[in-house]
């Protein structure tokens, strides 16, 4: 089974910050609340980052290397796992790079 | 005997009435001076001092004159006597100095609001960007223009206390009309980046809920420009909280401790943080990163005494000792059309 996140139609066209306590639109809750919900109701998980206008990287690194510094899951597990789709061919690069940076 | 006796009680009196004279014209004397001892010294406070705003509100270039003002500004202000900003000579406002002038001016509004006043600008621009930012309202002055001009429309402000770009969104978009998706995220991913250090450094955990940013972007047919600024504890002084035993020796043998605010910046765009935390410090390393990449794309970085330059056709930054410190961190990215 599949499930795909849109996070400019469902999250935020903009979505910034590490923490919760920095903003509505953080990598915190982008993790808690829909990306690991998904990974944990899913086999495979499409985040698509298509039509969003900003990313940093607080937020990127938090989102996902928090998946593995705080759910444990290993970056070989979220290679075979996670797709992740963007406009912008850096954002995709970035997050692999956050997953593999991440230790657990 | 009786008359003798009458002399000498004249001359008693008349000594006694001249004693009295000279004693209420001593009085009288003193009392004058005091009143108008007391008349200058409440003329001192009540009477408005005129600092003069200077030609050009920037600090890329010569930020001297403007940072001057500031602190001269700050001064009075703080010695209870009442200003007068005098804005009739201004003749340029830059992104830069816009965004410090407000965040100072709301700062002063804030600590001494019975002491500020101001006058118009001489120049048509200038003032219908102060009204703009209502800082004409907000200085007691009565908004007297239409803002029609090109350069005044194409002006964005933005301010919060978190980190939430929503706001910024209608900007965003703007901007990608002029230039390409990867040119304008890397513009935002870098402000959400400096929006995301504010809450997370600039003000301590005591003071993070209520961190204020203040943020001034403009597009022209030549280039867009995005500045950020905080009043927060700037870039040197946070990393200074957790020094390494090397920084600790420098500064210890440093002959001007000011010079090590650029080496500090420098640091910190290198990926020294506060934290240690390897996955953290990763947003002004990557500011550079993103500038190097992108052709006519510039950083230029101003945090207490410290001032840093990175331009995409340099393959090292510059970084410099200000004459005048720069309250808190003012980030500006520029972004040529022409490129």
């Amino acid at each position: 089974m599949s499930t795909r996140i849109n996070v400019a139609a469902t999250f935020s066209r903009s979505p910034a910050g590490r923490f919760r306590t920095d903003g509505p639109y953080s990598g915190e809750r982008f993790r808690d609340e829909l990306l690991w919900p998904a990974l944990k109701g899913s086999e495979n998980v499409e985040v698509d980052l298509q039509g969003v206008l900003s990313c940093g990287s607080s937020f990127l690194d938090e989102a996902f290397g928090g998946l593995v510094r705080k759910y444990g899951l290993s970056s070989q597990d979220l290679e075979r796992r996670l797709v992740v789709k963007a406009d912008v061919k850096t954002y995709v690069q970035r997050i692999w790079k956050y997953v593999r940076e991440a230790k657990a | 005997v009786k008359k003798q006796s009458q002399a000498e009680m004249e001359r008693q009196r008349r000594k006694w009435q001249y004693v009295k004279r000279r004693l209420h014209k001593s009085f009288v004397n003193q009392r004058r001076l005091r009143n108008r001892r007391v008349r200058k010294e409440r003329e001192q406070y009540i009477k408005p001092r005129n600092v003069r705003a200077p030609d050009q509100v920037r600090l890329q270039g010569d930020p001297q004159p403007f940072l001057l003002f500031v602190t001269r500004v700050t001064t009075l202000l703080h010695a209870g006597i009442r200003v007068r900003l005098d804005f009739r000579h201004v003749k340029r406002l830059y992104p830069c100095g816009m965004l410090l002038l407000m965040a100072e001016v709301r700062r002063w509004l804030k600590a001494f609001p019975d002491q500020m006043l101001a006058t118009y600008p001489e120049d048509e621009v200038v003032e219908q960007m102060l009204q703009r930012v209502d800082l004409i309202g907000a200085l007691g002055l009565a908004p007297r223009k239409v803002i029609s001009h090109d350069d005044v429309v194409r002006w964005f402000y933005f301010t919060g206390t978190r980190v939430e770009l929503v706001s910024v969104e209608p900007f965003m978009e703007r901007v990608r009309e002029f230039v390409a998706a990867e040119a304008q995220t890397f513009l935002f991913d870098c402000v959400s980046e400096a929006v995301t250090n504010v809450r997370h450094h600039a003000y301590g955990e005591a003071g993070a809920d209520s961190a204020p940013w203040w943020m001034f972007a403009t597009i022209s047919s030549e280039r867009i420009t995005v500045a950020v600024h905080d009043r927060g504890a700037s870039i040197p002084a946070t990393i200074m909280e957790k020094p390494t035993i090397r920084e600790q020796i420098k500064k210890l043998f440093a002959k001007n401790p000011q010079e090590l605010d650029a080496r500090m910046i420098d640091a910190a765009t290198g990926g020294r943080s506060r934290t240690k935390l390897v996955y953290r410090g990763k947003g002004l390393p990557e500011m550079l990163e993103f500038t190097r990449a992108v052709p006519g794309s510039s950083l230029d970085i101003y945090s207490r005494w410290g001032g840093f330059h990175q331009h995409a056709s340099s393959a090292t930054a510059t970084v410099w000792t200000l004459s005048t410190p720069v309250p808190g961190t003012l980030l500006l990215w520029t972004l040529s059309l022409e490129s």
